[in-house]
């Protein structure tokens, strides 16, 4: 068998074959169909959760090439936290198997006191650049900029409690920003979007798209 | 040629600010309310009073599929709109008889509800005494993997939400039964025997996705009404599909929103707490944005011209 067949055109195939129910299921109004759709609902649930897995392994050993690569300090200690964190959780998951593992409270004394916390750290920390993206991008220089800056602070004062509550009009206002003009710039990349989609996904259907087949 | 050296003045300064002293600012600006809540006070917008509306205007005999939507990464934003969510819901008289059927989506979920439900959420004694008959929890189910398991669930919930939290067959459960057969087919649990869908996501394409699944979806179109919990920044996401006769009856957007709901309901929450933070974080964010347009239009117009 040729490379090309086995890296492309039976992956091409085996997409078509199982890709082309699903879509007749919109369209034609046959119990066998609709059986068969719920029944790859939960097939592409066990593929996702094993490809999931198959992510986890790679992120790993990149992390141990990354550490062989740079041995300094901070590398020890980002990597070394990272093999502590898998090592805990992979050590819990398995003497408690699963789901009893997630359940227990070892998991969740470690969901409650690292995840938790460090999870919204990254959630404020991004709000930290956001601010400071509002600092030094938000300048009125151009047309453009002027109309993202009045829809922006119109959202963000009527997201702001206090200016509310102090002057009229604030919340109407930004209710109309969201409700008028933004509502139809997003329609727009809606529509854009979804049909870009439905080309892309016809493509992959027939074997055209290349950015879903990896050799030419 | 003469090249004289570039010398910062007031206005590259202003419009240079080191990220650094921009950053302690808004810590300093949002630790305040920690330390000392300030008690802003707030005003209750038409959406959030549509969120509430919708919930209470229920007819007899209801029923709410309920998401528990917990995401301890943003549990800060998420938790204060869930909480009050579950205690408006919480707080539906008994002679009204509606049923609340609930799941999670996420593993966050599953550890989180189990301690809410015995604390924050925990249900009037006559729900716990009847449990199984007026509400179901199903705890952590696959229901939005993906999009096929989202649609598959309006379709039918069993292909998803095989049992509840006690191991009890779905369709052996007393509520379960009873929703099921508000609308044919009525041995089957789907979107067509909801009278509403209060869901929650800080994903900003999935208003289009519950949209498509639980409104749009089925033939003929299951139409059920939708509540959106959700973060501010997706609230443009949801506009399209907003209003009384869309799928989106209304949303409450993140701490915020879940403010003005504790203000309208009086069950004070994080919310109200988080409300002086964003006052605050918001006055930051709009001082800033006005220096850096001074400096822009300070240097344009009055700073000095380069000489070469």
């Amino acid at each position: 068998m040729s490379t090309t067949l086995i890296r492309r055109d039976l992956p091409v195939l085996i997409i078509a074959l199982f890709g082309w129910g699903i879509v007749a299921e919109l369209f034609v109004p046959w119990p066998v169909l609709t059986q068969y759709k719920n029944f790859m609902a939960t097939f592409t649930t066990i593929m996702g959760n094993a490809a999931f897995g198959i992510g986890t392994f790679y992120g790993v050993t990149a992390e141990y090439n990354m550490l062989k690569r740079n041995r300094t300090l901070p590398q020890f200690i980002v990597s070394g936290s990272f093999f502590a964190m898998l090592i805990m959780v992979v050590g819990v998951s398995f003497i408690y198997g699963f789901p009893n593992a997630v359940l227990g409270n070892e998991y969740k004394w470690f969901t409650y006191n690292f995840y938790t916390w460090q999870a919204q750290a990254q959630y404020g920390v991004m709000f930290l650049y956001q601010c400071g993206a509002v600092y030094r991008v938000l300048r009125l220089r151009s047309m453009e900029t002027i109309v993202i800056s009045f829809c922006g602070l119109a959202f963000i004062l009527r997201s702001i409690p206090l200016f509310v509550s102090f002057i009229p009009g604030v919340m109407e206002l930004g209710d109309w920003v969201v409700g008028a003009p933004s509502l139809g710039g997003t329609r727009a990349a809606t529509l854009t979007t979804s049909i870009g989609s439905l080309v892309v996904g016809l493509r992959a259907l027939i074997g055209k798209e290349q950015t879903t087949l990896e050799v030419r | 040629m003469q090249q004289e050296a570039k010398q910062k003045d007031i206005w590259d300064k202003l419009g240079t600010i080191d990220y650094r002293y921009i950053y302690v600012t808004f810590i300093i600006l949002m630790f305040i309310p920690i330390l000392s809540p300030l008690g802003i006070p707030m005003k209750v917008g038409p959406t959030t009073q549509a969120y509430y509306n919708t919930i209470n205007d229920l007819p007899k005999g209801a029923a709410i599929l309920f998401h528990n939507w917990v995401s301890l990464d943003i549990w800060s934003d998420n938790g204060p709109v869930l909480i009050v969510t579950g205690k408006v819901l919480w707080r539906i008289p008994q002679d009204k008889d509606i049923t609340i059927i609930m799941y999670q989506s996420t593993s966050d979920g599953a550890i989180k509800m189990k301690d809410l439900l015995v604390a924050d959420l925990k249900p009037p004694q006559w729900r716990l005494d009847t449990y199984g008959k007026t509400w179901v929890n199903f705890g952590y189910q696959l229901v939005y993997y993906s999009e096929l398991t989202f649609g598959a669930t309006a379709a039918d919930m069993t292909s998803t939400c095989k049992a509840d939290i006690y191991n009890t067959p779905t369709m052996n459960i007393e509520a379960c039964k009873k929703v099921a057969a508000k609308a044919p087919p009525y041995d089957v649990l789907n979107a067509y025997d909801f009278d509403l869908f209060v869901f929650g996501s800080w994903g900003c394409t999935d208003p289009d996705v519950v949209v498509r699944q639980w409104w749009t979806g089925g033939a003929p179109p299951y139409r059920l009404p939708i509540l959106f919990m959700t973060i501010g920044n997706c609230v443009p996401n949801a506009m399209p599909y907003y209003g009384p006769t869309n799928a989106i009856k209304a949303f409450i957007p993140g701490a915020a929103g879940a403010a003005e709901l504790e203000l309208l309901t009086g069950l004070k929450g994080e919310g109200t707490k988080m409300a002086d933070i964003t006052d605050l974080g918001g006055i930051g964010t709009l001082i800033f944005f006005a220096i850096g347009n001074v400096a822009f239009f300070g240097k344009r117009f009055f700073g000095k011209k380069e000489v070469t």
